[in-house]
């Protein structure tokens, strides 16, 4: 039974393919995207043939509910670039799902005619061409979110690049203020900038001054604990600085062991600490 | 003890990625600090969250994290100075507490991650250790297979 459903929407498309289509070109004419002059008819209608004509393919073989179905793959490719295009020229994303939608209004329509006097099965082709008809929709709208994601992990990755500098102060002594939170990314990039600076400045001495992190962790002290055990393999010492009160208290109660490495208040005591390593003394000048 | 008394409204954090991890020790922060909770309590509130958070994203990949406001009265007088009959004694104490809940592994052996310095993963195993420490109580449900939740809560 089921079977024979599907093939009768699937003929019924396939058949009045035509018909449908300007009857659905006509429907949208009243989408208030499209007074706006976003798009022409031309393109409008151009656009309508081409998905119905793809949709009046995929569901040619009966299938209206599985649409990770290999038949769905230009549907689904077209919709993704639907989708992107759609938003480049300003429609929103609800815009371009009622567009999608709106089919199924026309579509509907058809099936009125063609099974009026077959309350039964019409209302199981309404049902499931209404389903399939949402399912393709929300794809418009999924594509558009993973638009959106991805323009933010761009984000996140130029952030990522601006935000780990690494100082030279003075002969031999770097400084690498750190600011935000320090997740899994950004370690391994304070860790690759600071070892390549150290080589390029041949600096015995690294300030690693945590004023501007909100929140230590034990993940977060595990690795600004490898950062500087990697520091030291390649012969440069470590002082961390700018450790508030409220981390201090933080690490006492969470039992970080930070015993091994120097410590200092201020960046400016880490400094004073720096100089007096390097046997230099900053005195004022006698006028 | 008396009854602990839940505020209808909680926030709700899903934990799936690293940067989730993040969005609940701040939302843990903003909420301590809205309570009225110090600096410092603050801090080590917001720390446990981050560990908390951090093992849902480790161990099970995907958990939830409920912050939510409580409150229990303190020290129930006993009738007849019960409720409202001398002033003063009916104290009630209002406090912070935040669900961590995963359907991950589920920890075999709580009282040897309690105890601290044991770890799967190959990290300190200080966390739950040290988010128990930080706070003012916890309780552990859990099992191998059979998910974890995490209650902590600190009063004011």
């Amino acid at each position: 039974m089921a079977k024979k459903e599907g093939l009768n929407i699937s003929e019924l498309l396939a058949k009045k393919e035509k018909e449908i289509l300007d009857a659905w070109t006509k429907a949208q004419a009243d989408i208030t995207a499209f007074k706006k002059g976003l798009i022409t008819e031309k393109q409008l209608r151009e656009e309508s043939a081409r998905f119905l004509g793809i949709l009046v393919r995929a569901v040619a073989g009966g299938n209206l509910e599985d649409i990770t179905a290999p038949e769905y793959d230009e549907v689904n490719k077209f919709l993704a670039n639907f989708s992107v295009s759609r938003a480049s020229i300003g429609f929103s994303p609800s815009e371009t799902a009622t567009y999608i939608f709106s089919l199924k209004d026309t579509v509907l329509r058809f099936l009125q005619d063609e099974f009026g006097d077959q309350p039964a099965e019409l209302s199981k082709a309404v049902i499931g061409f209404s389903m399939l008809m949402d399912k393709l929709g929300l794809i418009t709208v999924e594509t558009y979110v993973k638009a959106r994601e991805d323009v933010i992990r761009e984000q996140q990755k130029s952030l990522l690049e601006i935000s780990t500098p690494v100082i030279q102060v003075w002969e031999e002594i770097l400084v690498l203020p750190l600011i935000g939170t320090i997740d899994s990314a950004r370690a391994k990039q304070i860790m690759e900038n600071l070892l390549e600076s150290i080589v390029a400045t041949k600096s015995s001495i690294v300030i690693m001054d945590i004023t501007g992190v909100p929140a230590v962790d034990t993940e977060v002290a595990n690795r600004l604990l490898r950062t500087m055990q990697a520091a030291k393999l390649m012969g440069a010492e470590c002082v961390l600085t700018g450790i508030s009160p409220q981390i201090s208290q933080t690490l006492v109660h969470i039992g970080v062991d930070l015993s091994g490495v120097t410590t200092r208040a201020s960046l400016r005591d880490g400094l004073a600490l720096a100089f007096r390593k390097l046997k230099l003394k900053v005195t004022k000048m006698e006028v | 003890m008396a009854e602990i008394k839940r505020d209808e409204d909680g926030k709700v954090i899903r934990i799936e990625e690293e940067h989730h991890v993040d969005m609940a020790r701040r939302t843990a922060k903003e909420c301590s600090v809205l309570m009225g909770f110090g600096e410092v309590k603050t801090a080590l509130i917001a720390t446990s969250v981050s560990e908390l958070a951090r093992n849902i994203l480790v161990h099970a990949g995907k958990g939830t994290v409920v912050l939510r406001a409580i409150s229990q009265e303190e020290n129930p007088p006993s009738p007849p100075f019960g409720k409202g009959g001398l002033g003063g004694f009916s104290g009630e104490r209002r406090g912070l507490e935040i669900v961590f809940a995963d359907q991950g592994p589920g920890i075999e052996d709580i009282e040897r991650v309690l105890k601290g310095g044991y770890s799967t993963k190959g990290s300190s195993g200080i966390g739950l250790s040290g988010a128990k420490r930080m706070m003012d109580e916890m309780e552990i449900e859990s099992g191998s297979g059979k998910g974890t939740t995490i209650w902590i809560r600190k009063w004011l």
